[in-house]
């Protein structure tokens, strides 16, 4: 995590890759969805290096880090596309009004985008959701 | 003690009061051993692993995020909530009832 991805009005991103400095948001569970974690976790090196020898760390967990906007690829000019599909395409399994704990969301840019909608649909959000033979 | 189950003895530890740099210690070797299981750790469901779970496109290249839904399975409770967790909240949050089912609220399954 970068100086700035502590202050308070930086804008993360909720689905970032596995670097270290990243914050560890959750875990995809078996059930396919994502479980948060109420407080911040700092991925170092050790785990970015162990992480990387199985599976796509962004298939297993999902990471936050600073929301880069126009460096990536997702941003759409003015917001980020992802979050906009996401609520398009996923059926979210739960009901507006019981958000997940979530140790970003006051600088989510999801969250800010989109609201609590946004925090309702995260939870089917994987990263990295090629296909891959493992 | 050594034939002891590690939760077992983690559990029995509960209450004991250490020197502060013992504590430090110990939550520091604690810290690094779980971020060692954490970062294999894959719970994903088999056949989201075998590739056919995902239903999302993939991300774009140079993009962070990528969208997918899992198909839900069986939502098995998460073992790990206990002992990855209470690690690195730094032994907060977590309580043990009389039949020593360890709760966490660290890691917190979505919405339901």
């Amino acid at each position: 995590m970068t100086d700035s991805d502590s202050d308070a009005d930086t804008i993360l991103c909720p689905s970032a890759n596995c670097r270290d400095g990243a914050l560890l948001v959750g875990i995809v569970m078996p059930d396919g969805r994502v479980a948060f974690t109420s407080e911040r976790i700092v991925v170092d090196e050790e785990f970015v290096q162990i992480a990387r020898r199985g599976a796509s760390p962004e298939k297993r967990f999902r990471f936050g880090s600073t929301c880069v906007e126009g460096a990536c690829a997702q941003w759409t000019g003015e917001r980020c596309g992802v979050i906009d599909e996401v609520l398009q395409t996923v059926n979210p399994r739960g009901a507006p009004g019981e958000l997940p704990d979530c140790s970003i969301r006051p600088q989510c840019r999801w969250f800010h985008q989109s609201g609590a909608a946004a925090c309702v649909a995260c939870p089917e959000v994987i990263t990295d959701a090629r296909m891959s033979v493992e | 003690m050594a034939d002891a189950k590690g939760s077992d003895f983690y559990v029995g530890l509960q209450g004991i009061k250490l020197p502060k740099d013992a504590e430090e210690r110990i939550a520091n070797a604690i810290r690094r051993a779980v971020t060692r299981e954490l970062a294999s750790l894959d719970l994903r469901p088999a056949r989201g692993r075998s590739g056919t779970g995902g239903g999302g496109k993939a991300p774009t290249k140079g993009g962070a995020g990528g969208t997918g839904s899992v198909p839900s399975v069986i939502n098995k409770k998460n073992w790990y909530g206990f002992i990855l967790l209470k690690a690195l909240g730094g032994f907060q949050g977590v309580s043990v009832d009389a039949g020593k089912n360890i709760q966490t609220q660290n890691f917190q399954q979505g919405v339901r």
